[in-house]
């Protein structure tokens, strides 16, 4: 294989890619980037086993084709340090051995053969698909997807459930202490559909969505594909049946109040200084027009701010995991927030006011 | 393909049985010698219970037996020792992806070889993933030592013993792997119904070192002369990195990395001499007590014959004895080349 590409282009695309590079993994070859030059297109590949992403590169010079796998850390950081606006001669020889070439420097490094990589598989049929704005997307990722559970024992919790009906996608995370549901308009399917949708994927799509135009999106019995003219990126599903939240987001919350988002999120963070053990609790106390955030922590201290609120009704309190109030406060855009409540022992629900396609549900801590 | 499976009829038919029944198990301990084609059997039967056109065979040409002919396919984890420990990041990782909706398959599958080299964390880390099997998922265990595995992953496995191959299947499966000539006959001897061996003999080309042993044993008889198993380790054997076992004591002063490899490397080839010797000295046993046809070393026969004129058959046995008892010290970094040469010196006299 033999190819001439400018370094910005060839910097730009395997920054793509790296995503889905492994960081541990017992396989080598998922270390590595599977490079595929054939006409005047390269094909850039990385996977995980559970991600995919490809991406092309059109335009390239490329003298002789092949392909070859090459150690992902060390291409990315050698192409940045390649002199900028300049040409980058690879080739690789039957040895596997890859040579990168830019003005008067000559990198050689060793790759893996194409062999080992995992193979590609022809996705199973009956797709659904659908398009979807990328800002909407992106979006509705950035406000679910810090409700996903870490704890890799319930792999169902790790991902985001995602519901597909006539012309929207609703997406529901959750840890078993709060839970984040939206929805988002996407252009009509003919089947509905719901999946478990690994973070990951994610994670890896939002970074590279635009303003500007929308994104292809086919689910599959067993996969997920994001498609743009420049970047394919698949990922399996996770198996299991996802416990059912309809119950959770459709109770009556009959008390409700409400307050400025950032004098909210400062309030508590303030607050949360000092609560400081294992479920760093604020407490939030409501009476008319005001309500009052506080903390303490034996041995520590206590620490107690009251805020402006639009609340009328008998004396409530009850108290959460701050970091979980935070997370929430920080992808609110909306200048007000409602804070809706039964008791001190039943859940809380936070969203914004005006918009209702949005909900974030807290459990209480007892204190 | 199932049929290219030589021998261990009892397990294939005992699996096909399972799976035709639908009782197919989640989990199975494939448990027999080393290189007797356990691994083989597990990944042709991973094949057969997902190949979409399958008959009494599996059909070897549908995308699903393509896939799984290729390598690190994403819904079969393959599991193997990494410097002679399995770690639990390694069973993790094969969970994760258990987690995960098939790519391609009907049976997504961990296949573990070497289950009995698997440390605590990794034991109990596969002990979930047995405990609560997943619909779907085939968990193969092979080993070779069934004692190193855990009861409690035993217990919630399915056991198939394997054993030996008959000498006329191993030899098929050697000439299946394009060994012939007179080695061919020894390989198969030497094996002692496990092709696999004598296939990484081949690999790890210790032919050499043979000739090495055979000198030695012949020439030490005569005139004494010792040997250096450190030199022989520059020379001898392609050493596989992957085998060198993990230092686990004296932490506070780590050997160099370099010295570690060297002295791996001569333990490796030790054991290989010391085995090779161990055969050579059966075989002047066994002519010396007429029992010449059924020698391992048939290619050598006009030097065993030479060596059963210079050790009786009780010199023999108590080298043979003494060659088995240092076996065990080996790792202890006694000196070997002293001691093996002392003992068949002295056996000579």
């Amino acid at each position: 294989m033999k190819l001439t590409c400018k370094k910005e282009d060839l910097q730009e695309n395997i920054i793509k890619v790296e995503g889905a590079v492994s960081v541990k993994t017992t396989l080598p070859v998922l270390n590595n980037i599977l490079m595929e030059a054939s006409g005047n297109e390269l094909q850039l590949t990385s996977t995980d086993l559970e991600l995919v992403i490809k991406c092309k590169m059109k335009e390239v010079n490329i003298s002789e084709e092949g392909s070859i796998t090459i150690p992902a850390r060390k291409f990315i950081d050698i192409v940045k340090e390649l002199p900028s606006e300049k040409d980058i001669i690879i080739n690789v020889d039957e040895k596997n051995q890859i040579t990168i070439k830019c003005n008067k420097i000559n990198f050689r490094i060793m790759g893996l053969g194409k062999s080992e990589f995992p193979p590609v598989l022809e996705p199973k049929k009956d797709s659904i698909n659908f398009k979807i704005k990328q800002s909407v997307l992106r979006n509705m990722i950035k406000k679910v997807i810090f409700s996903v559970s870490a704890d890799e024992t319930r792999k169902i919790l790790t991902g985001v459930y995602m519901i597909i009906e006539e012309s929207e996608l609703k997406m529901v995370a959750t840890d078993g202490h709060r839970l984040a549901f939206i929805k988002g308009a996407i252009s009509k399917v003919e089947k509905p559909a719901k999946i478990i949708v690994p973070t990951k994927v994610l994670n890896e799509i939002s970074k590279s969505l635009n303003d500007t135009d929308e994104i292809d999106v086919s689910v599959l019995e067993n996969q997920i594909i994001f498609k743009r003219n420049d970047l394919v990126v698949t990922s399996r599903l996770i198996d299991g049946q996802y416990p059912s939240y309809e119950q959770i987001i459709n109770k009556i919350f009959d008390k409700k109040v409400r307050v400025k988002t950032e004098e909210m999120y400062r309030a508590v963070k303030r607050v949360s200084l000092v609560a400081i053990d294992k479920t760093s609790a604020v407490k939030l106390k409501a009476s008319d027009a005001k309500l009052v955030v506080s903390a303490q922590t034996v041995d520590v201290g206590d620490a107690e701010e009251e805020i402006q609120a639009d609340y009328k009704g008998e004396e409530t309190s009850i108290a959460f995991n701050s970091r979980y109030v935070l997370d929430v406060l920080k992808v609110l855009e909306e200048e007000e927030t409602d804070i809706q409540l039964r008791d001190s022992a039943s859940a809380g629900l936070i969203k914004p006011v005006k918009d209702d396609s949005y909900i974030y549900i807290i459990m209480p801590v007892r204190i | 393909m199932l049929s290219e499976v030589v021998g261990h009829a009892k397990a294939k038919e005992k699996l096909l049985k399972a799976f035709s029944s639908e009782r197919l198990a989640h989990g199975y301990i494939f448990y027999g010698p080393e290189g007797c084609g356990k691994v083989f059997l597990a990944r042709e039967i991973i094949k057969y219970i997902n190949c979409t056109s399958r008959g009494v065979d599996s059909c070897g040409v549908c995308p699903t037996c393509k896939g799984l002919s290729e390598k690190n396919h994403p819904d079969l984890a393959v599991i193997e020792p990494v410097r002679a420990v399995i770690k639990i990041e390694q069973v993790r990782a094969a969970k994760a992806l258990m987690g995960l909706k098939a790519a391609q398959c009907e049976y997504r599958a961990v296949l573990i070889n070497g289950a009995d080299r698997m440390n605590g964390e990794a034991s109990d880390a596969l002990l979930k993933l047995l405990e609560e099997p997943v619909a779907g998922t085939l968990i193969i265990l092979v080993a070779s030592n069934i004692h190193a595995i855990r009861e409690t992953i035993r217990s919630r496995a399915q056991r198939i013993d394997f054993n030996g191959l008959s000498r006329e299947d191993t030899v098929r499966v050697l000439k299946a792997n394009g060994i012939e000539g007179n080695r061919l006959e020894f390989l198969a001897r030497s094996a002692e119904g496990c092709p696999g061996r004598a296939v990484n003999f081949t690999q790890e080309d210790l032919f050499p070192l043979r000739e090495e042993a055979f000198r030695f044993a012949a020439a030490i008889g005569k005139t004494g002369v010792f040997f250096t198993t450190k030199e022989l380790a520059k020379k001898y054997g392609k050493f596989k990195e992957e085998e060198i076992e993990e230092e686990t004591g004296d932490a506070e002063a780590p050997a160099p990395e370099e010295k570690t490899t060297n002295s791996q490397k001569t333990l490796y080839v030790r054991n290989h001499l010391n085995d090779m010797l161990v055969s050579i000295f059966r075989d002047v046993l066994l002519v010396n007590s007429g029992r010449a046809a059924e020698i391992v070393n048939v290619d050598k026969n006009a030097v065993i014959k030479e060596l059963s004129g210079v050790y009786s058959a009780q010199a023999a046995a108590g080298i043979l004895g003494g060659l088995n008892k240092i076996k065990g010290l080996l790792k202890n970094s006694i000196n070997y080349d002293l001691s093996a040469g002392n003992i068949i010196l002295r056996g000579g006299k």
